[in-house]
């Protein structure tokens, strides 16, 4: 082929993927809107709002907003999310690493039908499940505690964790498996020494989904906690938006802090999420 | 790849915990499998049990009806058909527009350019928020007056496009579905990301040279090495979107007239506001087989070792 | 040495002399009522956010300390939702507010709320003090089940001020009405707002019409299943609705409105007038501090006799499974709140109008002056349709209305799905 027709194509090439990457800046502009919006409307004055509409450039910066909002509500309910978020994450990773590990490593006869009853669970629609649900929880007595909310979230996460880990304990060779195991090591060691650290990009990433999912529960958080001291962050954002419904600034500026920490746990995990992700989609 | 081995006999050769040995694994599964048992699989088998009585949910004494509240729904209650229309519509978008979507993104963000992080962060953003926030937030969006595409339309001149978006019942789910995609598209994005980072960039590049353009190469080398990933992305949204029920909720509530109902919100319906346990876990019970239905071939794939 | 040892004699004394140690304790005990339990008493009470139970406790507290009434807040949906799962898990609490008619039956049926008998009545002087009308609404089946706190008209509220600059007089007839709307909406503003996301907003328009189209016997007759949905008059009501909708004379979009947002179009003048009740004098518009005086409540004129309103009662209801103690502890607290003296102290901030009798509005709320006149014999009140009738069929009543709105059902085809909802519950609880 001449050099002129290669460069032609070279020369069209770089044309069209200039062309898809103004695409794809603008794209990003309107995808990324709304949230320019609320932004914006957080730090909006009660009135101006409803006067200047909605892209507009606040008149002028009433940071009021935000302590308002977190004065009023958030933070009682912030709190309780944090604690919740915090015990319920770990300990669910542990244990459906655990699982996971002797779904894949741990040679047994049931392997194959356990997982099967574990991923039927992804099926199941919390809203099925809410009556008998509170017939369970309330023999237990942990209807509006703490500890029974962490139960459901963790019973409700088992699926969706055991996949993801089991996914990347695939892919760790069995020869490393079997050369520890002629060592004499324990499978608890082997699980604790060698499966979990490589696979932490995917404990990260299952860290930061699962994370995110628990900050973000409404439904059952609802149902199951009463108790005003124990309410979590999405119910105060309910509530809020029904005392303060026209009042879209200090609405705007409670949704704005409820996203703080999330995007905190974002930014920081995220060079590790696309790896992570990567064992579960093999 | 690991695969599981039938007799025991192969364990008792291993190392570890021989005399132990068929214990060793339960005691890995047990605290994840206790929590789920309690948690998700005996009220999934009680539901289907209520499923066949009459029950307000207060009373203490419940009346055996056998299938009639089955009967019901499908014979005599029309908001059941529409559920399950808007079910099947929300079921084809999902697994039409945040999947594509989510795959152009993540071709055009494999390439290593300097803002390919940013990017990738601005279109995962919607992800992370909790479905009652996107409601809230496209609520706003949709407002008849002051929400901003109405806004929007008229600063351009459109005013005639404006709309009543979600009060319009031929509009509504579809203004509701643009908010859920603009949710939803996050996580195949990322998905799709990881699987790219499985192929073997060599294979382009010879492609590249060969003369192949960036469709070819896309159509011809690119996407039949995501087949797996593409399975995986197909079967988590499809089993999502038909448990939707979170931001039709919040934007519509099922409304206007029970127009955008859809399997979900009309089960939460029937159970709590009408005093009908009986079907509304009829109508989880249909739901769950609906789902299977999309589920066995991927639980197969993924039980397949 | 030991703080509490040296005090002991004191409060010994103090004790034995007729008074208490502890200030104010039963200060002003009020007559009539039976002793409190003794000893400290906790009472798990579920009531709306929006309520001011904190300053009514705070109130109660002051005559009986030892009492703890823990008030855990709720939205109304989610009010009604925590009662049911309470209900199915048999963890109600001790105390809880509800509505009445069919969203009270249930609890009732269920055997979870106490029975108020006669005697109990007597006892804590409810018998006395509650008004006739509350107790009217309240009753299930003649017997009572929770002490009536409120009695809330719900009707149509005008903004005097926008109605004024627009030369428009109260509206006193059915054509009155028809004719302010019309003047309205020739002048750019909504006539009615509404908030329809819920369906039970634009209920209370729907309810005005078929009480005015069908009359209040007929109506009523409805509510019992008695009379058939699928009649010229219900058709009628829903044609009007249709035609109002058509004439614009409800906010744009209103359909998907959330109610909340509707007061505040009246607020910044884009709206003449609101169906509503009177919680909106203290918890809205004193809030916000605006004038009660400029939100004019008007029997809505039905032109029909007797004069009625749509209305309802609110009522504490008390757990039948609570320990005595508890449910003594509780029935105090309800019956104390209802004492005229009490009530009247109280009376800005419960709000009212009270379902007390002998109380006297404070002078600075218009509004629930002049409904208690009207509770106090000038008006009749209906139960609203998702009281009055079965749960399940308040969802036919709600799509047949939000159909017509969306002109997706003729009010002919309405009000027939109406009585075939009807005719399917008959049959399946005869």
């Amino acid at each position: 082929m001449s050099s002129a027709s290669i460069s032609t194509r070279e020369h069209r090439e770089r044309t069209l993927l200039v062309f898809f990457y103004v695409a794809l800046t603008l794209t990003a502009v309107i995808w990324f809107a709304p949230i320019v919006m609320l932004v914006f409307t957080a730090l909006k004055s009660a009135g101006d709002f409803a006067i200047h509409g909605a892209l507009a450039i606040p008149e002028s910066i009433a940071w009021a907003n935000f302590s308002d909002a977190w004065e009023t509500g958030v933070k009682d309910y912030f709190w309780n999310s944090v604690i919740i978020a915090s015990i319920k994450v770990p300990l669910g990773v542990v244990i459906e690493a655990m699982a996971a590990f002797a779904l894949t490593h741990i040679p047994f006869r049931w392997a194959n039908k356990i997982f099967i009853l574990i991923l039927l669970g992804l099926i199941v629609p919390i809203q099925m499940a809410l009556v008998p649900l509170t017939i369970v929880m309330n023999a237990l007595n942990l209807i509006d505690t703490r500890t029974g909310l962490t139960l459901l979230y963790l019973g409700f996460g088992v699926p969706f964790g055991v996949l993801i880990m089991r996914g990347f304990f695939r892919t760790i060779p069995t020869e490393l498996i079997e050369a520890a195991k002629i060592d004499g090591c324990s499978y608890g060691r082997i699980f604790l020494q060698i499966a979990l650290p490589l696979a932490l990009p995917a404990v990260l990433s299952l860290c930061i989904l699962d994370g995110v999912a628990t900050w973000n529960e409404f439904i059952l958080a609802q149902i199951f906690l009463r108790s005003d001291e124990l309410r979590t962050l999405p119910l105060g954002l309910v509530n809020f938006s029904t005392q303060f419904s026209t009042e879209y600034n200090q609405l705007a500026a409670a949704v704005l802090i409820s996203l703080v920490p999330v995007i905190i746990v974002f930014l920081f995990f995220q060079r590790y999420f696309v790896s992570g992700m990567a064992g579960a989609v093999k | 790849m690991v695969s599981a081995p039938t007799s025991t006999g192969e364990l008792r050769a291993a190392g570890p915990g021989k005399r132990l040995g068929w214990l060793l694994p339960w005691l890995f599964l047990t605290p994840a499998l206790t929590i789920y048992g309690i948690v998700v699989v005996y009220p999934m088998v009680y539901s289907a049990y209520l499923s066949f009585f009459k029950w307000d949910g207060v009373s203490p004494t419940k009346q055996f009806v056998g299938l009639q509240n089955y009967l019901t729904l499908l014979l005599n209650d029309p908001v059941f058909w529409i559920a399950l229309r808007n079910n099947a519509i929300w079921l084809v978008a999902s697994l039409l527009l945040p999947t594509s979507i989510g795959l152009g993104l993540a071709v055009l963000l494999n390439q290593k350019f300097r803002s390919s992080h940013i990017f990738r962060s601005v279109f995962y953003f919607p992800a992370i928020l909790s479905l009652a926030i996107v409601g809230l937030i496209w609520n706003w969006i949709y407002l008849p007056d002051i929400g901003l595409i109405n806004q929007i339309l008229g600063a351009l001149g459109l005013t005639g496009l404006q709309h009543n978006w979600l009060s319009d019942p031929n509009f509504a789910l579809y203004a509701v579905m643009l908010a859920a995609t603009w949710n939803a598209t996050g996580l195949p994005m990322l998905l799709y990301l990881a699987g790219l980072q499985t192929i073997n960039p060599e294979v382009l590049e010879a492609a590249k040279v060969d003369g192949a353009g960036p469709m070819r190469r896309f159509f011809s080398i690119t996407f039949p090495l995501l087949r797996e990933t593409t399975l995986i992305v197909l079967a988590i949204t499809a089993i999502n979107s038909l448990k939707v029920y979170d931001i039709i909720y919040a934007m519509t509530y099922g409304g206007p007239a029970n127009q955008t109902q859809v399997l979900s919100t009309w089960m939460y319906f029937m159970t709590y506001n009408y005093n009908s346990v009986g079907q509304g876990t009829a109508i989880a019970v249909i739901l769950f087989l609906l789902t299977l239905i999309f589920a066995v071939p991927y639980v197969r794939i993924m039980g397949r070792s | 040495m030991n703080p509490i040892k040296s005090l002991l004699p004191l409060v010994l004394a103090a004790a034995f002399l007729g008074g208490s140690a502890i200030p104010n304790a039963n200060a002003q005990a009020p007559e009539g009522l039976p002793k409190p339990p003794e000893g400290k008493v906790t009472v798990k009470f579920w009531a709306i956010a929006t309520q001011p139970w904190k300053e009514i406790i705070a109130e109660f507290n002051k005559v009986y300390p030892n009492i703890d009434i823990k008030w855990t807040r709720y939205s109304t949906d989610e009010l009604k939702q925590a009662l049911r799962v309470a209900s199915a898990s048999g963890k109600m609490p001790d105390m809880w507010f509800n509505w009445g008619g069919s969203l009270a039956s249930p609890y009732i049926e269920g055997g979870h709320a106490l029975e108020i008998t006669p005697e109990l009545a007597a006892k804590y002087g409810l018998d006395k003090n509650i008004s006739p009308v509350a107790l009217d609404l309240a009753k299930h089946n003649g017997k009572l089940y929770g002490v009536p706190i409120w009695v809330r008209p719900m009707t149509i509220f005008y903004k005097k001020s926008l109605f004024d600059k627009n030369g428009i007089p109260e509206p006193k007839t059915f054509a009155d009405l028809e004719k302010a709307m019309e003047t309205l909406k020739s002048k750019g503003i909504t006539p009615i707002a509404v908030g329809g996301k819920f369906s039970w907003m634009t209920m209370r328009t729907t309810d005005f019409l078929i009480e005015h189209f069908a009359g209040p016997e007929t109506h009523d007759k409805l509510f019992a299943l008695e009379a058939s949905y699928n009649s010229p008059e219900v058709v009628q009501a829903f044609a009007k609705l249709k035609e109002w909708v058509d004439k614009g004379y409800f906010n744009d979009g209103f359909i998907s409105i959330d109610p909340n947002q509707a007061l505040p179009m009246l607020f910044q003048d884009k709206a003449g007038m609101i169906f509503q009740g009177p919680w909106i004098e203290g918890e809205n518009i004193i809030k916000s501090k605006l004038d009660p005086n400029d939100y004019v409540a008007i029997i809505a004129p039905a032109d029909q006799t007797p004069i009625r309103v749509s209305g309802f009662q609110e009522q504490l209801q008390i757990s039948s499974k609570s320990p005595p103690e508890v449910q003594q502890a509780a029935l105090l607290f309800a019956a104390y709140i209802s004492q005229p003296g009490v009530a009247n102290k109280l009376a800005n901030v419960i709000g009212t109008p009270r379902a007390v009798l002998g109380m006297e509005p404070p002078a600075d709320r218009p509004i629930a002056t002049k409904m208690a006149k009207w509770i106090g014999g000038e008006a009749k009140l209906y139960l609203p349709t998702d009281q009055a009738l079965p749960q399940e069929l308040v969802n036919a009543f709600f799509q047949a209305q939000d159909s017509v709105i969306l002109g997706t059902m003729t009010p002919e085809a309405a009000a027939a799905s109406i009585q075939k909802a009807v005719e399917a519950y008959k049959a399946a609880n005869k």
